[in-house]
């Protein structure tokens, strides 16, 4: 079992601190932005299509801005869309906007998460479907995930919540989520102590074991049922 | 009957001792009487007798005049606007005063000789402060980058730009950490004066400090002692937002800015030469970000280290005042007065001096050119020449 500390662990240990700091001002940002530009340019009709579609280009957009870390601008497959991938050091991290309530669950909810897969694929087609790419390449993805409020709800100009995921190397789970608040207190917290990461194979071997004892659990319980 | 020094500033001798930073009875070890005359003469019921006053002199290193002439009173009392923290003493203030009254005092002295560049400073002719608002401010910024031809662009040398519009700018050290700057309109010669407090800031924060101080030029020429008493902090936060405008136009600004964040405004910083602070507060004022990014920028900021210090403060030179140099040394290559001749006339002391008038130190002790009287070899006719030089005699082949 790969513990959550592990995985903090091993992004602190290749991530600056610094990055989550922009991250954390830039992504509300790309809310407040998108809300204002959909109440100036919409009067007769429902803003939550096109706040959405901001919301999505606005948050890619941000991460492309990052000039610092290097951002790459992809196109997904199938075509159609741009995506920023930013590489630091052994992590891969990508940005995704999240229709509310649809939350990051374990792998016991795989068959909800499929669906919730299967909405996502067209904006972030490599995440889910790349996974040869993404071992191949020896980098553990990150993905940061950002969830938009309930359209019903009032204040539309900052996210609900931004939380830190990786997602199991065949897309079906997730092994650790964390919301951004978190992450950045473990940044704090493990100033002074600073325990040596683990590495990036053994880390690997470890997410995969898990993934595969996951299934097995999940299989059987489908037998079962 | 009362004797001594006859027309000995008493008012002069307390500014020299706080300058100096010592006690009446330090003093009065020094020029070896009792710490009650010091008392006497700074309050004006004693002057001191002649050899006294010579061992005053000595002590401060100021010129005889200069401790006995008449301190130039203005009927109008215009108000000294500091920029400091709330904690900076009393003292540190009268300090920052008197250097500016001196400065004020040098700068009389020098246009007796000298034309000053004229004064071009648009200026708000309101003197309640309260009704001044936002927009007039941003106004008046502009006003200003317009009356001096900068456009809409970074400004690469703000002191400067103060010099050409005619105020009298110095930079000098005061001792104490919590003063910034201090400015002044003097009712003399209708000129505004700046002193900038060069302790403990960097190129970064003078400039800012310097924009400053033109905010309470440009927005506080009518504004009454009472009402500076009154109401600080606003008049503070008036010329901040100024110092804010001037530096960084609105319309130009944020063209550049897309998404505020602290690298972003540091990638920005060699450029606009602002900290990183003043553009967070910039973008604060100008509603590109609402509360809550401001409180996340300011708190990333500290989580970064930056409250002791940014990245790249130190990669600014000062900008350093140049007019009251120039004008000294003009004087000095003119030959209207020589350099003893203006310290005499300069009267303060010479390490106080120099850092007034922003020039090296030890300008004044330099030895004045001596008076090389032009000589030149006599030039000799053309037949001298011809007669005294030998001349070669050849020789006649041998025949063989």
């Amino acid at each position: 079992m790969v513990t959550k500390e592990e995985i903090q662990d091993f992004i602190r240990a290749q991530v600056d601190r610094e990055f989550f700091d922009e991250l954390g001002v830039l992504i509300p940002q790309t809310f407040q932005k998108a809300a204002k530009e959909v109440e100036d340019l919409l009067i007769h009709t429902p803003p939550e299509d096109l706040r959405g579609h901001l919301r999505h280009s606005l948050v890619q957009e941000a991460l492309a801005g990052m000039k610092r870390w290097n951002p790459i601008i992809k196109a997904t497959d199938p075509k159609g869309h741009n995506y920023v991938l930013l590489e630091l050091g052994k992590m891969r991290v990508t940005a995704v906007v999240l229709p509310w309530q649809k939350e990051i669950r374990t792998a016991k909810h795989r068959n909800e998460l499929k669906t919730l897969n299967e909405s996502l694929s067209s904006i972030q087609m490599d995440w889910i479907d790349g996974l040869k790419h993404t071992v191949t390449e020896q980098l553990i993805h990150a993905l940061v995930v950002v969830h938009a409020p309930s359209p019903r709800f009032a204040d539309q100009s900052e996210p609900v919540a931004i939380m830190m995921a990786v997602p199991y190397f065949n897309g079906n789970g997730f092994h650790m989520d964390c919301t951004f608040e978190e992450l950045l207190q473990s940044y704090s917290d493990n100033q002074a102590t600073d325990p040596k990461p683990i590495e990036l194979v053994k880390l690997r071997d470890k997410m995969r074991r898990a993934e595969i004892v996951e299934d097995q659990i999940d299989d059987e319980q489908k037998t079962k049922g | 009957m009362r004797t001594g020094v006859a027309g000995f500033q008493s008012e002069r001798l307390k500014q020299l001792r706080l300058t100096f930073g010592i006690t009446q009875t330090a003093l009065a070890e020094m020029v070896g009487r009792a710490s009650g005359n010091i008392s006497k003469w700074e309050n004006g019921v004693q002057v001191p007798e002649a050899d006294a006053f010579q061992r005053l002199c000595e002590v401060f290193g100021v010129s005889e005049n200069w401790l006995l002439e008449e301190q130039i009173v203005t009927n109008e009392d215009t108000p000294f606007f500091f920029r400091s923290q709330v904690s900076a003493t009393a003292n540190a203030r009268e300090l920052a005063e008197v250097r500016l009254e001196w400065l004020q005092d040098i700068s009389y002295k020098l246009q007796e000789s000298l034309e000053f560049v004229a004064v071009n400073v648009p200026h708000l002719e309101e003197s309640n402060c309260l009704v001044i608002s936002d927009e007039e401010i941003e106004r008046m910024a502009s006003e200003c980058r317009q009356a001096w031809g900068l456009g809409t662009a970074p400004i690469p040398n703000v002191v400067q730009t103060l010099e050409n519009a005619g105020i009298v700018c110095t930079r000098t050290t005061l001792g104490h950490l919590k003063m910034d700057g201090v400015s002044n309109w003097h009712e003399l010669d209708q000129r505004p004066y700046v002193l900038l407090v060069a302790d403990k800031a960097n190129g970064i924060r003078n400039r800012f400090d310097a924009a400053h101080e033109l905010g309470h030029i440009v927005l506080h020429r009518h504004v009454s002692k009472e009402q500076y008493e009154s109401n600080y902090d606003l008049l503070e936060s008036q010329a901040h937002r100024f110092a804010s405008a001037f530096l960084m136009p609105a319309e130009s600004f944020l063209r550049e800015i897309r998404w505020p964040t602290l690298d972003t405004l540091l990638a920005l910083k060699p450029r606009w030469k602002v900290s990183v602070a003043a553009m967070v507060r910039r973008c604060k004022d100008l509603e590109i970000i609402n509360e809550t990014t401001t409180t996340r920028l300011w708190k990333a900021r500290s989580a970064r280290g930056w409250v002791k210090g940014e990245p790249m403060d130190a990669d600014f030179d000062f900008e350093r005042p140049q007019l009251i140099a120039r004008g000294v040394k003009m004087l000095v290559e003119h030959k209207v007065l020589s350099r003893s001749q203006l310290r005499q006339l300069l009267g303060l002391p010479l390490p106080t001096l120099e850092s007034l008038c922003s020039l090296d130190k030890g300008y004044f002790t330099l030895p004045d050119q001596s008076q090389v009287i032009d000589m030149q070899l006599r030039k000799r006719t053309a037949r001298d020449t011809f007669f005294s030089e030998a001349a070669e005699v050849l020789g006649f082949p041998s025949k063989k």
